[in-house]
């Protein structure tokens, strides 16, 4: 009996007649578009408001499969590219080998195979694409704008075709947009639909305004009196002034409302198939750039580091430096200047105190000209910009106290010679020319002058030390120089010429910086090579 | 300190607030550093001035050229005041005194200093590529493919090699190509890695500056 059963236990499954698949699950299309918002746009103080709607699904579907065609049609022009020139090499006998030959022939075949692919492919695409386009009846919606919920709606904002507008189209990260796929996206300027009452008559009395001075101007180079259009002028400049800070209170006013929004969706002989409830929305200052979100996040996380590294630095006095041979020969340039009984120069740049590049290059003075004091040198430190000219006399003259040195000082040690590139570069020159320096240091930003006035201090027999973040002068300095600090360290040498604990535990947070960007450069290009495009869409709202 | 504590930290905020208000604020701080810069100007004439007059005084080397600075100084700045509309006929039409002495004087000056880095870079590469180590040779090698390609004979010269398919490949490849790769790969790589180490220490330049823990620019080490 129990064989019996074991049997039939193996015959049951066979002997049940097939079951009959189950008939396949509807999908609901919606016919209509679907969640509408209005919102003030995110991340801007513009006067801007956002409207989006979740598009029919047929229409985002055609959306893709023209992608899909444009780039198959990409595809099948570049094979037939490939296989005419494979021909045209054929018939003009530029190959030198059979094997050669077999090998390009192999090849044509390979793209003639694909390319019958492809075209096949394009035809069914093509189909899909015209039964799409035959079942879209919706061809194009109308955005409307009201100052009233219950208003008539006759100002027509925006008109556009139903496949046009996407919000995928905004490069935003996911967590300003939501989700981008498959919605249709409208931004309105309100101060462009309800513009201010009083800007007409303002854009009046400016283009009165900008007359009167043309007529200024000509009758000063045609030596005639224009004290009538000087007192019409400033008349005229009251005026302006006054309606400008009326037009902004009537744009704040404007701004300040709420205004109310409605969406049509028409078809090809534009009667309305369908319409949106109204919404309203208003225009708002923003106060932070959600889309800069990750950007912000990690300045704090770096600032975080930098803190971490110098409390750490401060306990721990030991931290290794790697030598950098350009700022361990500062002590014997400036030593072979006071040999030599000649000058030292120091170049700042070509940038002003705006620029930290010029900064650095003020602090690594500091440390230089207090050097130079100790070994009782000289320093000339010629400049282009007169507020790091006032700097550095201050840096120079607490180098020398510092150094003990105070009446060794000279207040003439810094000085301006010209605000124009060339002129500076010519007049140092001159300078490097007659008073031969013994060490030449070209720290900063520099342009076109980094070659020239490095090739004349190399001429001149100088010791020279460049440091610079200009990466088009390096390869000169490195040329014309005997050490160049490269890049960062330029921005080190601070750090290394006065080994104080906290300046170090700051390039230890540099070198942690640089090994999370390059954790992101190989996960980055793991990512890559790995083809997986959807994260990839991802990281770019990260980056 | 405290001012640069402030401002370091409003510059840095003020990139993710997007409101007019910081704009405004911006503005009003950008206009502040053109007064200062202004000001500063007077600084550096009188800077200038007592440079050269005390170069003259002294009777220093070339003393003579701090004449010719005054002189030009003192000529540019009078007529740019007094003979502002004051006009002269040239051959492409009417211009200021001032315009064509600067036409005349300063942009010939600066074309003559510009033109002499095509000397200076010559000198610099004959330096620069002599094949003395491998990393140097290696640097002649590109520099010669580089400069090959940029130049219409080198494009032409390299144009006569034979070529030939191999797998849908042209082998050896145009020049252009080569240069491109040079370039765009090995460069760009090398230069990315700079880039990196200098955006690197920009920041923890700026924030050294910020929290006060570098101060000697401000001339204190205290």
């Amino acid at each position: 009996m129990i064989w019996l059963f074991i049997l039939l236990l193996f015959f049951i499954p066979v002997s049940l007649p097939a079951q009959e698949p189950a008939p396949p699950t509807p999908i609901a299309i919606a016919k209509t578009p679907s969640e509408f918002q209005a919102y003030d746009t995110p991340n801007n103080c513009l006067d801007d408001v956002s409207l989006i709607w979740k598009a029919v699904p047929s229409e985002v579907e055609l959306i893709n499969k023209s992608k899909e065609l444009k780039e198959l049609n990409k595809t099948i022009a570049e094979l037939q590219a490939k296989i005419d020139n494979a021909e045209k090499n054929k018939r003009d006998d530029k190959y030198y080998s059979q094997w050669e030959k077999k090998s390009a022939d192999l090849d044509e075949n390979k793209w003639k195979e694909k390319l019958a692919e492809s075209e096949k492919k394009k035809i069914k695409i093509s189909n899909e694409v015209d039964a799409l386009k035959n079942k879209i009846i919706i061809t194009e919606y109308i955005v409307y704008i009201d100052k009233n919920a219950d208003g008539k709606f006759e100002q027509e904002v925006d008109r556009f075709p139903s496949n046009a507008n996407w919000k995928s189209d905004k490069e935003w990260p996911f967590w300003v947009s939501g989700t981008k796929e498959g919605y249709h996206y409208v931004e309105i300027n309100i101060l462009e639909q309800f513009p201010a009452g009083t800007l007409p008559e303002l854009k009046k009395k400016k283009s009165e305004l900008q007359k009167v001075r043309s007529e200024i101007e000509k009758s000063k180079l045609e030596h005639k009196d224009y004290s009538k259009a000087n007192s019409r002028k400033l008349n005229l400049m009251k005026e302006v002034n006054i309606l400008e800070d009326k037009v902004s209170a009537e744009k704040n006013e404007i701004k300040s409302k709420p205004y109310y929004f409605k969406v049509t969706a028409a078809d090809k002989d534009n009667s309305v198939l369908f319409t949106f409830p109204v919404l309203s929305a208003q225009a708002k200052d923003n106060w932070f750039n959600w889309s800069l979100a990750v950007n912000f996040l990690v300045m704090i996380f770096f600032c975080a580091t930098v803190i971490w590294f110098i409390s750490h630095a401060k306990k721990n006095k030991d931290l290794f430096l790697r030598r950098i041979n350009g700022l361990d020969a500062v002590e014997e340039a400036v030593g072979r200047a006071t040999e030599m009984g000649r000058p030292v120069f120091y170049m700042t740049g070509i940038t002003g105190m705006d620029d930290i590049a010029c900064i650095c290059a003020t602090v690594i003075l500091g440390k230089i000209a207090e050097k130079v004091a100790q070994y009782d040198s000289q320093i000339k430190v010629p400049h282009r910009d007169p507020i790091v000219m006032t700097v550095c006399q201050e840096i120079i003259k607490e180098a020398y106290i510092k150094a003990g040195r105070p009446d060794a000082y000279k207040s003439d040690s810094s000085f301006y010679v010209t605000g124009d590139q060339f002129a500076y570069t010519a007049a140092v020159n001159g300078m490097m020319m007659r008073e031969k320096p013994a060490a030449s240091f070209l720290m900063g930003s520099y342009a076109a002058e980094a070659l020239l006035l490095a090739e004349c201090g190399s001429t001149t027999g100088a010791i020279q030390i460049a440091g610079s973040d200009s990466t088009d002068q390096l390869p000169f300095f490195i040329t014309t120089c005997d050490y160049t600090l490269i890049g960062e360290e330029f921005y080190a040498a601070s750090a290394y010429l006065s080994r104080e604990p906290v300046l170090v535990g700051t390039l230890k947070a540099q070198d942690f910086g640089k090994l999370f960007i390059l954790a992101a450069l190989v996960f980055g290009a793991a990512i890559s090579l790995a083809h997986l495009p959807w994260i990839i869409d991802i990281i770019k709202d990260f980056s | 300190m405290i001012v640069a504590f402030v401002m370091g930290v409003f510059f840095a905020l003020q990139y993710y607030i997007p409101h007019p208000f910081t704009d405004d604020l911006l503005t009003g701080i950008s206009k502040w550093f053109i007064v200062i810069s202004g000001i500063a100007m007077g600084l550096g004439i009188v800077s200038l001035f007592y440079l050269h007059y005390h170069k003259i005084k002294r009777r220093a080397p070339a003393w003579g050229f701090s004449f010719v600075m005054f002189i030009a100084l003192f000529a540019m700045v009078g007529i740019g005041i007094y003979c502002a509309n004051a006009e002269v006929i040239t051959e492409t039409g009417k211009q200021t005194i001032y315009g064509w002495l600067y036409q005349n004087f300063m942009v010939p000056l600066q074309s003559t200093m510009f033109s002499i880095l095509a000397f200076y870079v010559a000198s610099a590469a004959f330096r620069a590529f002599r094949a003395k180590t491998k990393e140097a040779t290696l640097l002649l090698i590109a520099a010669i493919i580089v400069m090959f390609a940029r130049v219409p004979m080198g494009e032409y010269v390299y144009a006569q090699i034979p070529t030939f398919q191999v797998g849908g490949v042209t082998i050896p490849p145009s020049i252009g190509d080569i240069t491109s790769w040079i370039m765009k790969t090995i460069n760009m790589a090398a230069q990315g890695g700079i880039s990196l180490g200098i955006c690197l220490g920009i920041i923890a330049m700026s924030l050294k500056i910020i929290f006060g823990i570098e101060k000697s620019y401000m001339g204190s080490t205290k």
